[in-house]
């Protein structure tokens, strides 16, 4: 299928120069909106990927295949303007050794290796790859002189911690109608993570994911730009058609179908499919003629799959990188989809039920059956979760001052409803009132634990120097060992604790060593729960009293 | 296939699970969930209730698909149809229990990993009629069921002093020291190993008849 001719040092691929010639406006437009560190980053990966191939090739007496260009500038595509270029070399080297090398070199791999480099450095420095975000020149001439977009005239660096994709995801960018509201004179797509939200016309997004002017991966940002690469690739037919029509096709249906039945945060067909950089994957990577599927029936399959896993996995997981996920499970399914699609064939005349795609197809069905009775499910339990979910917020809150006692959840939330109130002057934190004056802070805690999110409630005096109890509403951790600090024996040594002035306000020992005040034991056989439970305790503790005392001396 | 069905009537089937085939002391299946939330006997009991659940509604749809469903993809299938009744469970528990759902955790979704549930439906339900399979998984289930009780029985008692919370007369006294091991994981690991014991040692009997 891929004709090659042999040198000494390079094989020559004239398709893999094909995927080049189109990768060409991306990366001008790279240029064009974040700044000539962009090309010197393709510039790098490509030097960088050539060199590490070249070390394998030598061994096996081949010589280096073209395509590792055609890796190193979709992997630098992927990648957030101004990313340190550490995280660049780590994610070429994952992509050509781990992902292409380990198998035998070009042909023989089975994960596409730009998306493999790049979803190890995803996970592996998830701040660089998805916390910092340059904003795109603006002006006529863009970035095109300058080195970064992002350096302002002072030297400091102007970023945003979100896409707006992922604005999108969050709620923060709401549309409004096709033409309201009219244009806001700042960059809409800007927003301050904590701002709340902001109303945009349907046609000031879409003119953003057009033409590039918003935040996101270097050559990811321009609809216009991807398509005119992408055309090309299809036109001559270099990219297969089939997998392109089924990738970008099934998405745009899939989340048109899902929006039409109101499920949040799927955006609808055109935000989905202009937005992210989804183009990019569709056109450049799922078509990877190495890790997709030959056969015409295993390559719609697997563009089905490749849309409905993006969908699922943009919308609903903690992850924004859906389409990479997507594909590099498309690719781990290509090999059997091909047996399949092969097999279709040769198996003519055989019962039904012995036909491959029949099974593939009954896994299907089955699969939306069941996953539909669970929805409609979890669906009609809604309210009666969330109301659970309150009342044990409630109880977190009263358990958190050891004076009150309830027996019934009744009783609980009439005493939360008389004596607790969010109070603005409390930054966050509930004021407690009993008998008309003041008793005491509930502040909210949360954050990461050993498996999933803990949080609880911290009851402080209303001197703001002791601790009177701790509470938890929800915790995932080791049942037996982390799950311990729900009862009363840990919990019991945050009564009338003493907050440390100086240092962490409050400190955990190893069980059994002596304490002093401020400090408590942390249980034995729980290090880890116990020292992430520090860290969130302490980083929320401090943050609302240093709030609380700015406030106090504003006064 | 349709020869082999039925061969064995409802009686047998029930005393197999109960006893001579019994998941737990005979087969050693699903020992991970025996020590991981036998430390209470309500705990357990929702535990095995939602076991037994599981386990009966898997085997009757397993049966119900068995002629259907391609040979090379049925575990596949019954992995799914598992996971669907574990979560109906979870959600249920979420809904309308949200303190047991909070004290068992993620055991529940660990259900779907319960090798007492998968190898049912793949030894028995996938070849028999539903009625026998849905009779199977139910005893299958209620096997399990009684052991890990009679476990989680000894446990809250020695390390707690109590049954199903309420103190039980001398174990709850001063004069019984507690037995805080009992309530931690590897008091887990003692009790099963006694019951293995007691229950193996009363098979030779048996076989003599």
């Amino acid at each position: 299928m891929i004709r090659q001719t042999q040198s000494n040092w390079l094989r020559k691929q004239p398709i893999m120069r094909k995927v080049l010639l189109a990768l060409v406006p991306c990366v001008l437009g790279g240029w064009y909106y974040f700044g000539i560190q962009t090309l010197a980053l393709t510039l790098f990966c490509c030097l960088w990927g050539f060199f590490l191939e070249w070390l394998f090739c030598r061994k096996r007496g081949e010589p280096v295949s073209e395509a590792v260009f055609v890796t190193a500038v979709l992997f630098a595509l992927t990648m957030p303007a101004g990313v340190g270029w550490h995280v660049a070399a780590v994610g070429m080297a994952f992509a050509v050794i781990f992902s292409k090398e380990v198998f035998g070199g070009f042909g023989r791999n089975f994960f596409n290796p730009a998306l493999a480099g790049r979803c190890f450095v995803y996970i592996c420095f998830p701040i660089a790859m998805t916390g910092v975000w340059q904003p795109p020149a603006e002006g006529p001439w863009g970035s095109l002189t300058r080195w970064s977009s992002a350096a302002d005239e002072d030297g400091s660096i102007a970023v945003t911690s979100a896409t707006p994709m992922a604005h999108k995801k969050a709620g923060r960018i709401q549309f409004g109608s096709w033409t309201e509201p009219a244009l806001p004179a700042s960059l809409p797509f800007q927003i301050d993570p904590a701002g709340g939200q902001i109303i945009v016309s349907k046609w000031t997004m879409m003119k953003g994911l057009l033409f590039g002017r918003i935040g996101g991966t270097m050559g990811a940002t321009s609809a216009v730009l991807i398509t005119l690469g992408g055309i090309y690739l299809f036109v001559t037919g270099t990219a297969s058609r089939t997998i392109i029509l089924s990738v970008i096709g099934s998405y745009a249906v899939f989340n048109q179908i899902f929006y039409w039945f109101g499920v949040a945060p799927v955006p609808g067909a055109w935000p989905a499919v202009l937005g992210g950089g989804f183009l990019l994957g569709a056109f450049f990577m799922s078509t990877d003629p190495v890790s997709s599927p030959r056969t015409e029936p295993a390559r719609i399959i697997y563009g089905i799959l490749i849309g409905l896993a993006s969908l699922v996995i943009r919308n609903f997981s903690i992850f924004n990188g859906g389409l990479m996920f997507a594909i590099l499970l498309g690719n781990m399914f290509t090999p059997i989809l091909d047996v399949a699609g092969q097999n279709h064939c040769r198996w003519e005349g055989k019962s039904m039920s012995q036909k491959p795609l029949y099974a593939i197809g009954y896994m299907f069905i089955v699969t939306a059956f069941f996953s539909a009775l669970i929805i409609g499910f979890a669906r009609g339990t809604q309210e009666q979760v969330a109301v659970n979910e309150r009342i044990a917020f409630e109880k977190a809150v009263l358990r958190a001052f050891p004076e009150i006692s309830f027996t019934t959840d009744s009783q609980a939330h009439q005493y939360f409803q008389q004596h607790f109130e969010l109070l603005p002057e409390a930054d966050g934190a509930w004021v407690y009132t009993k008998d008309g004056i003041a008793a005491g802070y509930a502040l909210p805690i949360e954050g990461k634990g050993f498996w999933a999110m803990i949080r609880g409630i911290v009851g402080i005096a209303p001197d703001r120097q002791t601790i009177l109890g701790l509470a938890f509403y929800e915790q995932n951790e080791t049942p037996g060992l982390g799950a311990r600090i729900v009862e009363p024996f840990f919990r019991d040594q945050f009564k009338n604790l003493t907050i440390r002035p100086q240092g962490l306000p409050v400190e955990l020992r190893p069980a059994g060593s002596a304490l002093s005040s401020g400090q408590v034991h942390a249980i034995s056989g729980a290090t880890q729960t116990c020292m992430r439970l520090k860290v969130l305790l302490n980083e929320n503790l401090q943050n609302w009293l240093k709030k609380m005392s700015e406030k106090e001396n504003r006064q | 296939m349709t020869s082999a069905e039925n061969s064995k009537n409802l009686r047998t089937l029930a005393l197999d699970g109960l006893w001579r085939d019994n998941p737990i002391f005979r087969q050693i299946l699903g020992i991970c969930s025996t020590l991981a939330v036998t430390n209470l006997v309500i705990n357990t009991f929702v535990m095995c209730a939602a076991l037994t659940l599981v386990t009966a509604m898997s085997c009757l749809t397993v049966s119900l698909l068995r002629n259907r469903t391609p040979r090379n993809i049925r575990m596949m299938v019954q992995t799914l149809i598992i996971g669907f009744y574990v979560v109906i469970v979870d959600v249920i528990l979420k809904a309308w229990w949200p303190d047991m759902s909070r004290n068992l955790g993620p055991y529940v979704g660990l259900i779907l990993t319960n090798c007492i549930v998968m190898g049912r439906c793949e030894a028995f339900a996938g070849s028999n009629k539903p009625l026998a399979a849905l009779w199977d998984g139910l005893f299958s289930g209620l096997g399990y069921s009684y052991v890990l009780l009679a476990i989680a029985a000894v446990r809250e008692m020695l390390g707690m002093g109590t049954f199903l919370g309420w103190p039980v007369p001398y174990f709850s006294s001063p004069y019984w020291d507690k037995w805080i091991i009992m309530v931690m994981p590897p008091g887990g690991f003692f009790v099963l190993a006694c019951v293995l014991w007691i229950t193996r040692s009363i098979k030779p009997k048996e076989a003599k008849k």
